[in-house]
């Protein structure tokens, strides 16, 4: 039989879960897709997420090139298809090319609509639709300090959120009378709009937009009641409107959308269309969900498994907005007699809970501050049940025994739909789970799509998978920094980046427990050091008492303290002076160690001060996460076998990075020949002197694990070797987890990326990595010195010890 | 009900400002030693000594209401003075007043909460490797 051709034109959301459904019950068919924009298929519903900052590009590609190549789909991006023959069953597109076709599916999504104002092609002025939009506006706001948002809709709102975090002063300006007036009632608009200003965006309502003014520039905003918004830069999220423009010229029926039957069939037999370009049952649909369920009819139908049959959604909207939990579905106005409003308000939470009962069944609901009932109202809406006696206790579900525990989800029916937007029950993930001997939360989304929506339920389906699978769940391999702040290391660093976050405490206040622990607070110290490059405000309370006191504590309560000697090269006059310090402060031990310098042990914290003074050396940083030391053997200094000088090139890279805050201990070693006398092959960071040359090694290590170090590169001049070491020790200083050595960071990235990323990447990359590491140098200072003088706190280093006779007062209760 | 008949003696330990918000110091006093704390609305007394190999708990990391021990990381609630992760052990709680711009222990009345709460079993959680 000859294989059919299917032609989809539109590479978005609905058009590729659309042809995903087809090609799972029907791999046969040949199949191009058109797309007019130049990218893979994206996570369109993400976009909010990329300007806010929380996502990169990168994390919301939903299909990879590989993707349509392992389906054997031919894909046709940055083309648009600009007519179709429906008698000849062609497409053709703006570059001329005709395609036959035995099927078409469109999914052309729609357009944003641009309201009739002048001004709107200004510099400045940007609508939030595509990919292109979302780069041009994060270009944009970098210089931009003042912004406008012209709607107070779902997506207007994620668009000022995403503004005020890129550090731009938000006003959102709305028709109507309330905010998400699609999606809200009066009371739940009033809530919204408390939310929303008590995060820094001004909200202005009945504001009726009359032009756009400024010269090449938008400048101001004119409205109808004569009031004017100065600004340099407009988002317009007035809504959406069907992309019909296609299938109007086809000639296929249209009203506001491509009118389709319940089949999904357009007017054209052979012609099907879904997601946001349709209008069935008089109905246009603007939101993901529906998507998923059109597209499982269009391909029964077009396999020849007619039968099942489109009959409308429930529509349910989900607000994306750190910080604000919104739910609203259903039909949830109230005001007709037939209808029962059952709410709750608390102003002061801010939490409001309002559904609405018709017939004895849940047919809508608004949920404001707490959400954790949405997938619950949900379900009611979609089964139809009645709620009967329950009725009192609606609203306030019993709650489970220990609140998001496993069981609580795996006590609910297999039929229970668990990824709205998928439509994905709870049975159905729990098969995939056990037929495939699925272990990860990607894996379950890989084979159910459960979760690839909106993302929401993606904590219920990691509930189920824990349940199920029990001691054989495996953590997603992008781990966490920590429970207290669910993030991974690389998105803090975006977060503090964009959201100019300078606090440990404001970090967990936003994205954490508000509490942390001793593992997460110094690791954001860290991150916050390393991101800021020094001008974050350090607190003291979220680092160990080793840098709080700049001395390792022991484990008496004793601390050591080690100064720094470059390259393990000391003199006479340092000896004298630490040999002094020995017999003034009573130090119990004086060990050399294995770090090629001193260590004075047993130090009592009220000495560290006067100690460092007496001293006048500088920390050697012995107690710390950071740039440790650089051992180095005699080289050609006197060694009969040197050929390179490994003492002056040692004292030199020390120098370069001395006093860094690393993300686990680095430890550096420089050596005059491959006799390698001062192990700087089980270094994190090497250099081996060789006829003519160096090699730089990184990555190893003789502590908890012995791992020999990989080459990063082999060149000629000292100053090329100290280059790549540098390279290497910001990429490892902006890329490491917290507390993950360099011989477990170089197998995770993967020794050839590190390579690409440092000695490898174009000039600039290079110069910015080390820019980066300069002005972070730059802003060390020895802390032994500064806070020898100067203590950053009274009583950094005192006890209270009350005198016998200390003030005492007796009640007699 | 219970009804007080002892007698309370309270000490001045020092000015409040003296301890950095969310650090704790040493106090000593007498055959006492203790880890005081500044928790921001609230100040806090334990015995210094962890009960598991006798850290300084003053010398802590402050997260919330409990303090991490600086030596093996055992995290000790400042409210009843119990292990929370680590291992089983608890530590005597003092009570702590505020008044002049002054901070008052009673230091004999420390004593080991009754009601202890099972802590969690198990190792250390996410303990900090120190060197």
């Amino acid at each position: 039989m000859k294989t059919r051709h299917l032609v989809v034109v539109g590479n978005g959301m609905a058009g590729m879960a659309c042809l995903d459904e087809i090609l799972k019950r029907d791999p046969s068919f040949e199949v191009s897709v058109f797309s007019e924009e130049p990218y893979c298929n994206y996570n369109r519903i993400q976009l909010s997420s990329v300007l806010a900052g929380e996502k990169s590009i990168d994390e919301i590609y939903i299909n990879t090139q590989e993707w349509y190549r392992n389906k054997g789909i031919t894909l046709h991006l940055g083309e648009k298809i600009e007519e179709i023959d429906a008698r000849q069953k062609t497409v053709t597109t703006g570059r001329h090319a005709t395609f036959n076709y035995d099927k078409l599916l469109l999914a052309t999504g729609s357009n944003p609509f641009i309201p009739p104002i002048d001004g709107v092609k200004k510099k400045g002025v940007f609508v939030f639709r595509n990919l292109n939009d979302t780069a041009g506006i994060l270009e944009y706001c970098k210089k931009a300090n003042r912004a406008v948002v012209i709607g107070g809709g779902l997506l207007g709102l994620e668009a000022a959120r995403g503004l005020l975090n890129r550090g731009v002063g938000v006003t959102v300006v709305h028709l109507m009378d309330r905010l998400m007036d699609q999606q809200l009632d009066t009371i739940g608009g009033q809530f919204l709009k408390r939310e929303i200003e008590k995060m820094g965006i001004e909200v202005k309502l009945n504001m009726n937009t009359e032009r756009i003014f400024g010269g090449e520039s938008v400048e101001e905003i004119h409205f109808k009641d004569s009031s004017v918004i100065p600004t340099q830069m407009v988002v317009i999220a007035c809504g959406i409107r069907p992309n019909v423009e296609l299938a109007k010229k086809a000639g296929l029926k249209v009203n506001r959308g491509i009118v389709v039957n319940d089949s999904m069939e357009t007017s054209d037999s052979d012609i099907f269309a879904v997601g946001e370009c349709v209008e069935h049952r008089e109905k246009v649909y603007g939101l993901v969900a529906p998507l998923y369920d059109q597209g499982r009819v269009v391909a029964a139908t077009l396999t020849g498994q007619k039968g099942p049959l489109y009959e409308g959604s429930t529509l349910a909207t989900k607000l994306k907005v750190m910080g604000i939990e919104l739910f609203s579905a259903g039909d949830f106005k109230d005001g007709e007699p037939e209808k029962e409003v059952i709410s709750y308000q608390d102003h002061a939470f801010g939490v409001y809970k309002k559904v609405v009962v018709h017939q004895g069944c849940v047919v809508g609901t608004i949920l404001i501050g707490d959400t954790s009932d949405a997938n619950r109202f949900l379900e009611k809406m979609r089964k139809k049940e009645p709620v009967g006696e329950a009725r009192h206790r609606l609203l306030f579900d019993t709650p489970p025994a220990v609140a998001g525990s496993p069981s609580d989800v795996m006590s609910r029916p297999d039929s229970d739909t668990i990824c709205g937007c998928i439509g994905i029950s709870k049975g159905q993930i729990v098969s995939a789970i056990r037929d495939n001997g699925l272990k990860t939360v990607s894996a379950v989304k890989a084979c159910t799509k459960a979760s690839s929506g909106c993302g929401t339920c993606a904590g219920l389906v990691q509930d189920i998978l824990k349940a199920v699978t029990g001691a054989e769940f495996q953590e997603e391999k992008k781990e966490v920094l920590c429970a207290c702040v669910p993030f991974p290391k690389t998105q803090l660093r975006t977060i503090i980046q964009t959201q100019k976050l300078k606090t440990v405490q404001d970090i967990l206040d936003i994205y954490g427990d508000g509490t942390g622990c001793s593992l997460c607070k110094p690791a954001l110290s860290f991150i916050l050091d390393e991101v800021l490059l020094g001008e974050h405000k350090e607190d003291r309370s979220a680092r160990f008492i080793n840098d709080r006191v700049h001395a390792n504590i022991q484990r008496d309560g004793t601390f050591s303290v080690v100064p720094r000697m470059r390259g393990g090269v000391t003199s006479a006059a340092e000896l004298r002076k630490i040999a002094d310090v020995a017999d003034k402060y009573k130090v119990p031990m004086v060990k050399v160690t294995g770090s090629q310098r001193l260590d004075l042990l047993g130090v009592k914290k009220e000495d560290l001060p006067k100690i460092w003074a007496d001293l006048g050396m500088t920390s050697g940083y012995a107690y710390a996460k950071a740039v440790r030391m650089v051992k180095s053997c005699v080289g050609t200094d006197f060694c009969r076998y040197g050929t390179q000088n490994s003492i002056k090139t040692g004292i030199e890279l020390e120098t370069l990075l001395e006093g860094l805050y690393t993300p686990a201990k680095v430890k550096m070693g420089v050596v005059g020949c491959p006799r390698n006398c001062a192990e700087a092959t089980v270094k994190d960071i090497g250099l081996v002197g060789i006829e003519g040359g160096w090699q730089v090694v990184i990555g190893g290590g003789a502590g908890k694990i012995v791992r020999a170090a990989d080459i990063l590169c082999t060149v000629k001049t000292t100053e090329e070797a100290l280059e790549a070491a540098l390279l290497f020790f910001q990429y490892y200083r902006e890329n490491g987890e917290y507390l993950e050595r360099t011989y477990d960071f170089i197998p995770r990235v993967g020794l050839e990326n590190i390579r690409r990323e440092t000695v490898l990447a174009s000039n600039a990359d290079k110069k910015a990595l080390l820019d980066r590491l300069k002005k972070a140098r730059a802003k060390v200072v020895n802390p032994w010195d500064v806070e020898s003088k100067k203590p950053v706190h009274p009583m950094q280093f005192q006890d209270f010890v009350l005198p016998k006779d200390a003030e005492a007062l007796i009640e007699t209760v | 009900m219970t009804i007080k008949t002892s007698k309370e003696k309270w000490t001045a330990v020092a000015d409040t400002d003296l301890i950095p918000l969310k650090e704790g110091k040493r106090v000593v006093h007498g055959p006492y030693e203790l880890a005081l704390f500044n928790l921001g609305d609230e100040y806090r007394a334990v015995d210094n000594r962890c009960p598991h190999k006798s850290g300084p708990l003053a010398d802590g990391i402050v997260a919330g209401k409990a303090v991490f021990c600086p030596l093996h990381n055992w995290k000790i609630g400042l409210e009843n003075g119990c292990a929370l992760s680590g291992g089983k052990g608890q530590v005597k709680v003092y009570p702590v007043k505020v008044a002049d711009g002054k901070i008052w222990i009673d230091f004999q009345q420390g004593q080991l909460c009754e009601e202890a709460p099972q802590p969690a079993d198990g190792m250390a959680v996410g303990a900090v490797e120190l060197d």
